[in-house]
């Protein structure tokens, strides 16, 4: 890897500096070691009864094989993915919601979000109709969303999330976008981000529930984005799932609005996204339609190591298992460094000036807003660069820093952000931030 | 039984479905696979039946019926998910050696990472390499490698790169019946029409060009047929394409301006030595110009079929006579792409065998000389003439099994004959 220096007087460090992916192992948080014992130990089951495996971790890695076609995780193993683990994701759906009930005929295993997003898309796309399928998506949002919907056949409807409110939904924003996508297309599906990426914002269970009312008037589907479930770590805005808030609003709309929600082992306690796993739930959805993804083979299949490790995540808690106890403590301590790295960002940007970021409650992410001058914008605009590109390009160059610029996820026009992830260890992002409050200074002066 | 999942719930409002997306209904092999558990859970109530226990000899699963991936594969892509097993006596030398070499690639030294650099540039050389090798020197340029998870996801995403959706006629992609189950459910999925063209059985299922022709022609009136699609060797048929066949096929797709898809993803099962497997690429390459540089040819490999297993999802497919460019939209949208890594891992050490001198070696050598399986499953699973009907015989269950599958088969076949006359 290149070397860089700063060239504005912060030193720079010596390998180029990630600080906007949110690939946990990508950044330097490293994996949970039972849960990697555990796989070595399916992968090469000569591990068992080595003493390189600790105990628990052999106990549970031969409860996987049992559940086996012939003991090895080599082979389809179909039922493990059709019955065997979403019967387990339903246990702990329940018992994530508080008991709200569900069946594994609703639990969907695929192989992470960005292959499974425009096949849930596509089955909302009518071909045969006069105008295309409308796709509400969040702004800013995960990166490639609009795409995606693309990819699936139907057109990206944009709408704003609203800034100044710690980038909640606001419903008048989404009333206004349908009303302006109608003459294009006709909207049909509405996705939600929750927590929010890249905004770090967690819902209120009010602003779901307006949420919910506006998808049941406008009769569209609600694809709930809450792969970061996991990540909320602000004791005071607790992660709700839309399932929960909707079950809980009672009939009618208990039983009619429909939802799909997405999970992510990417974006789990456990950080693997190398292992492609996560799993989707219908609720309020017909067999009818729940029937395309039992039967449909080719959409992605998760891979059977990617499977057993959502299913580890998923086992029921049980006293002095040495494998659970592992697995809470590396919650805990993603919750606390996540806290931790939110705090640090929050209060060393609120110091600086032409920097502002709205309150973190969870992901793995801050979106900052950053201003630029006008002297700025015109010189990206010569580059045929837009302008926040321009200014982490500067920033790269001189300081080695990396973070990603706010067109990555969208923004309202005229404003600009960059994307820092909360991931890296504390000291790596503390220089990160000394170095971009620093740099962003002096920027704001050379090109004033 | 838990409760039902449905909040309360009836149907959905209908406006929010999409038809023609749903009638896949469960395949044949599917509901005798759900009779045979049924049947099975019935003979361990102590039901009396004709028979002991339920003979599975359908499956082209080859690790279910019994055949464990390649264990040099296992270690290697254990200590990468362990690294600890460095400093462990268990694991051989050269898997520890091999795996130290993979780590560095990979990104934070994890497979958990997503690791797109580890897939398009590490494994795609190593890819290249084996190419090479396994072509008898023919180049093969590691940008013209996408790695994947699976033949089925990968062949949805190249067949949505050729469909026009702005173009009139819907695309047409030929498909050999027999062939793998769901191709044409995939070929759907992507947005083009399947043109079925059947192999010839009575010339061993060898591909009749005629019968192409004919299809093609009759396909024009409600389709632009652009890809033909090839199996070699055959699924479930066990044929392996003689040269002069792929010569034909070859000169067929540059007549008919057709891309041609080569799913050789069984090239590892080809056991008779008078009929080894050529690939399309060494084929076309040494059939010289024009054709050699002008013939676009997607070819699709899969652990699955090979030294691994289905379960992780690792394979990749080569482009030949495509522009390079072409990958970035793979990487972009891709529905196959981001394939797991602890088997981008396995593919890659299937790539670079161990070496004659190395202790991991023998078992290696072994493992090739293995004859490959079949399953029982209905012919329709398959795709066939219509008015023939056939089953699909697994070759891989242990000798034995085989032996009583085949008994019961055949006295049950004339039994069935002696029934229904």
């Amino acid at each position: 890897m290149a070397t860089a220096q700063g060239t504005l007087g912060t030193p720079g460090p010596d390998l180029p500096q990630d600080c906007s992916s949110d690939d946990a192992h990508a950044v330097g948080r490293g994996p949970l070691a039972v849960l990697r014992q555990i796989v070595a130990a399916c992968t090469f089951p000569e591990l068992l009864g080595s003493p390189a495996v600790p105990e628990g971790a052999q106990r549970r890695a031969r409860r996987v094989l049992r559940e086996m076609d012939a003991g090895s995780i080599g082979g389809y193993n179909h039922d493990h993915r059709a019955l065997g683990v979403p019967t387990r994701v339903a246990r702990f759906l329940e018992r994530r919601d508080g008991g709200v009930p569900c069946h594994p005929r609703n639990i969907v295993l695929c192989s992470g979000t960005a292959s499974i997003f425009p096949f849930v898309v596509s089955l909302v796309v009518d071909e045969a109709a006069a105008q295309p399928t409308g796709v509400l998506v969040p702004v800013p949002g995960p990166p490639r969303r609009g795409a995606a919907v693309g990819l699936a056949g139907a057109v990206a409807v944009p709408y704003p999330l609203a800034e100044e409110r710690g980038w909640a939904v606001a419903t008048e924003a989404l009333r206004w976008a349908l009303r302006r996508a109608r003459a294009r297309c006709h909207p049909k599906v509405l996705c939600v981000v929750n927590p929010g990426d890249p905004t770090g914002h967690v819902l209120s269970r009010q602003n779901m529930e307006e949420i919910i009312r506006l998808a049941a008037e406008e009769n569209l589907l609600l694809l709930a984005d809450e792969v970061q479930q996991e990540r909320a770590f602000l004791p005071g805005r607790p992660f709700l799932s839309f399932k929960r808030v909707l079950w809980e609003m009672g009939a009618p709309l208990a039983s009619t609005v429909q939802l799909i929600s997405f999970y992510s082992l990417s974006k789990s306690v456990a950080g693997e996204s190398g292992f492609r796993a996560g799993f989707l739930e219908l609720v309020n959805v017909e067999e009818g339609v729940t029937l395309p993804f039992q039967l449909a083979q080719s959409i992605p299949r998760p891979c059977v190591l990617g499977r057993v490790l959502l299913d580890i995540l998923m086992d029921p808690p049980e006293e002095g298992d040495p494998v659970q106890q592992a697995l809470e403590e590396h919650r805990q301590a993603l919750r606390q460094d996540l806290a931790h790295n939110a705090q640090r960002v929050q209060e060393v940007l609120g110091r600086a000036p032409g920097i502002r970021l709205q309150p973190l409650h969870g992901g793995a992410r801050a979106f900052p807003r950053i201003q630029l001058p006008p002297r700025a914008l015109c010189q990206a605009r010569a580059q045929g660069l837009e302008p926040d590109v321009f200014f982490c390009q500067k920033l790269l160059e001189a300081t080695g820093l990396v973070v990603a610029p706010g067109s990555e996820f969208g923004q309202e026009g005229g404003t600009h952000h960059v994307g820092l992830s909360l991931l890296p260890p504390a000291e790596v992002l503390e220089r990160g931030l000394l170095t971009l409050t620093r740099f962003h200074a002096a920027f704001l002066r050379e090109f004033s | 039984m838990a409760a039902s999942g449905t909040l309360g719930g009836t149907s959905c409002p209908p406006t929010l479905a999409n038809p023609s997306s749903w009638h896949m209904p469960p395949s044949p092999l599917q509901l005798l696979l759900e009779r045979a558990t049924a049947i099975e859970e019935d003979l361990a109530q102590g039901e009396d039946k004709p028979f002991t226990e339920v003979t599975h000899c359908h499956s082209g699963d080859a690790v279910a019926t019994g055949h464990q991936p390649l264990a040099f594969l296992q270690q290697v892509a254990a200590i990468c998910a362990y690294p600890q097993l460095l400093d462990d006596e268990c694991v051989p030398a050269d898997a520890k050696r091999r795996a130290g070499q993979i780590l560095q690639h990979l990104q934070g030294g994890s497979p958990g990472a997503y690791n797109l650099e580890y897939v398009t540039s590490t494994v795609a050389t190593k890819v290249a390499r084996y190419l090479e090798q396994r072509d008898g020197g023919i180049p093969s340029d590691p940008r013209c490698i996408v790695p994947c998870s699976g033949t089925a996801a990968a062949v949805v995403d190249v067949v949505s790169l050729v469909v026009d959706e702005a173009a009139a006629q819907p695309t047409g992609v030929l498909v050999p019946v027999p062939g793998p189950p769901r191709r044409g459910a995939a070929v759907g999925l992507a947005g083009a029409v399947a043109v079925p063209y059947p192999l010839a059985e009575e010339r061993g299922w060898a591909v009749a060009t005629e019968a192409l022709r004919r299809a093609l022609r009759r396909a024009r009136a409600r389709c632009h047929p652009k890809v033909l699609c090839v199996v070699n060797p055959g699924d479930p048929t066990g044929h392996v394409l003689s040269r002069q066949n792929m010569e034909e096929i070859i000169r067929l797709a540059a007549e008919e301006n057709l891309l041609l898809l080569a799913d050789e993803v069984q090239q590892e099962r080809a056991f008779l030595p008078g009929r080894p497997f050529l690939s399309f690429k060494r084929v076309l390459w040494e059939m010289g110009a024009p054709l050699a540089s002008t013939v676009q040819l997607i070819s699709f490999y899969s652990l699955s079929k090979g030294v691994g297993g289905g379960g992780y999802r690792a394979g990749f497919f080569e482009l030949v006579n495509i522009d390079p460019s072409v990958l970035r939209c793979f990487y972009t949208w891709g529905l196959s792409v981001y394939p797991p890594i602890l088997g981008q891992v396995m593919l890659q050490t299937a790539m670079d065998p161990p070496l004659p001198t190395e202790p991991s070696y023998p078992e290696f050598e072994e493992k090739l000389l293995e004859a490959t399986g079949l399953v029982v499953a209905p012919g329709s699973e398959f795709g066939q003439e219509g008015g023939t009907h056939h089953v699909g015989l697994s070759l891989l269950p242990p000798a034995e099994v085989l032996e009583r599958g085949l008994l019961t088969l055949t006295r049950f076949h004339a039994a069935f004959l002696r029934e229904f006359s």
